[in-house]
């Protein structure tokens, strides 16, 4: 057995945890209103228990992902662990030319792969895309949810345009979430056929040096 | 000759009944017929009890009127006339069925007199609907029984008939596909899903006093919609007309429905292939080093 390092924090795993569980929730009672006549949404409707528990159940989970995201603000902002999570997020210049290198590496051009750090483009990438699109589906989606309150508030077109962003974002959160998540976190050969660190929040040393050397360096010069 | 024949001969009929029902009964579409093919058993005196039977020879009609809420307080006769039955002459009748109906039915027949529907057919639209159109003919069930054309979730079927007809729309220049722009919105799919409260056609549009949105008196004019969407929507006031209500993804209907549309279309595209490109890269690599490891 090689030796395990804890890489995310019990709150940490949390957070991922409220994340899956909302937005799991979120995709499935959302996907069956906007695919209700197929057959698959039918089944999910009757699933869920009904056409109206279907609503309610994306309301639900919707206060769940709004209620994290709140949390995990908190987190990255008032937390010594947080603040240094978010700076490990940021991105900075060394991911993009990481990423041009990694593409160097697979075509042959180039003979080591880039070192990570604690995040890699890949990761960062996924970080701030999935931020952005939750911001906009927790704002369109705020607009739907209250729309009575909005029919007084805001024109008509707007209400109809967030309807658009909250139905388009959504399917290129399932496009993304399916493609990129699950490989980076499952499918890529380094991880295969899953990372078990989301759960219980240790990786083996090797996994660590091979994958983000840097961090593995720093953890050690400590 | 038995007695029968002798009626017909002579017809003895009118010796007591006024001979101006001959008349009427010439110009009728029943003209061939003799009083007794009505009036059955009617050559013996005392006449007997008996009433009028339509549906010896109108026995299809007579089934789908016998299954009708008006089965139990009509006759055939109270809509159709007794002797001046009338030959079957598409456009007079079709304007003059609301007059019979409006004979019980005041308001809604004062409601559709008034409407586009009525005053289409009036300058010669043959197509528009009269009471017939929507509630059947003989078949007339209450709003509240599932079967009936104008029960809630039947609704938006029996507008689209015309409303979401291609060749009707384009024929008198009406906005075209109002079902399908329906059924897309919250509205249309919640009634596809058996929500009775959802609105339907009618709920915006009013059952008969249907008007085009440029009329003042129409309930979706501008100045008249605040109120229409308050019925289920309190709060809402003028924001409602800033928009589209039948939100079609297109640029001349919704061009910033349309626009987020093809926005997110280039955008996923975009990005999937990025991904499945670098994707297949990592692969192609993995494979080959794990070929010179072997």
């Amino acid at each position: 057995m090689s030796k395990k390092i804890l890489r995310f924090s019990r709150i940490w795993r949390v957070q991922h945890m409220l994340l899956m569980i909302s937005v799991v929730l979120l995709i499935i009672s959302g996907f069956s209103l906007k695919y209700s006549h197929t057959t698959l949404g039918k089944i999910l409707i009757f699933l869920e228990g009904g056409f109206e528990a279907r609503g309610s159940l994306h309301r639900l989970s919707a206060f769940l992902l709004i209620f994290t995201t709140l949390f995990h603000l908190f987190y990255i902002i008032f937390t010594k662990e947080g603040r240094e999570e978010f700076k490990a997020l940021v991105i900075r210049k060394k991911d993009l030319s990481d990423f041009v290198k990694m593409i160097m590496y697979d075509l042959g051009k180039a003979k080591e792969r880039p070192q990570f750090d604690r995040y890699s483009y890949k990761e960062k990438f996924q970080y701030w895309v999935i931020s952005f699109f939750i911001l906009i589906m927790i704002f369109s989606g705020i607009i739907l949810m209250f729309h009575n309150y909005f029919f007084g508030v805001i024109p008509k077109w707007l209400i109809d345009l967030s309807f658009s962003f909250h139905s388009w974002t959504a399917t290129l959160v399932i496009i993304f979430l399916v493609l990129w998540h699950f490989y980076i976190v499952h499918l890529s050969p380094e991880n295969f056929p899953w990372n078990s660190s989301f759960w219980d929040g240790y990786v083996d040393e090797e996994w660590l040096k091979e994958n983000h050397y840097l961090e593995y360096k720093r953890i050690k010069e400590k | 000759m038995n007695l029968i024949d002798i009626i017909l001969v002579v017809n003895l009929c009118y010796r007591c009944h006024n001979k101006e029902i001959e008349d009427i009964l010439k110009n009728s579409a029943h003209r061939n017929l003799d009083c007794i093919s009505c009036h059955e058993g009617f050559e013996k005196f005392p006449h007997p009890k008996k009433k009028v039977r339509c549906k010896i020879c109108h026995g299809e009609v007579a089934k789908f009127f016998e299954r009708s809420v008006h089965y139990d307080k009509l006759g055939c006769s109270d809509c159709h006339g007794k002797h001046r039955i009338t030959v079957f002459e598409i456009y007079t009748k079709k304007l003059s069925i609301s007059d019979i109906c409006a004979g019980c039915h005041t308001e809604e027949g004062n409601n559709y007199k008034n409407s586009i529907h009525y005053l289409a057919l009036k300058k010669g639209a043959n197509d528009a609907p009269s009471c017939v159109d929507c509630h059947s003919e003989h078949h007339v069930l209450s709003s509240e029984t599932e079967g009936s054309p104008v029960y809630y979730k039947n609704v938006p079927k029996t507008c689209a008939q015309c409303h979401e007809n291609k060749a009707i729309t384009d024929k008198y220049g009406i906005s075209p596909r109002r079902l399908s722009s329906y059924l897309s919105s919250y509205h249309g799919i919640f009634l596809e899903k058996g929500i009775p409260y959802v609105a339907n056609c009618i709920s915006c549009h009013t059952p008969h006093f249907i008007l085009p949105a440029e009329d003042k008196r129409s309930s979706i004019h501008p100045d008249n919609l605040p109120k229409t969407c308050s019925k289920c929507h309190p709060k809402a006031d003028f924001s409602v007309t800033k928009g589209k209500i039948h939100i079609e993804v297109k640029p001349q209907s919704a061009p910033h429905v349309f626009a987020v549309r093809v926005f997110y279309i280039i955008f996923i595209s975009i990005l999937v292939s990025g991904f499945v490109i670098h994707i297949i890269f990592d692969f192609i690599k993995f494979i080959k080093n794990r070929r010179s490891h072997e």
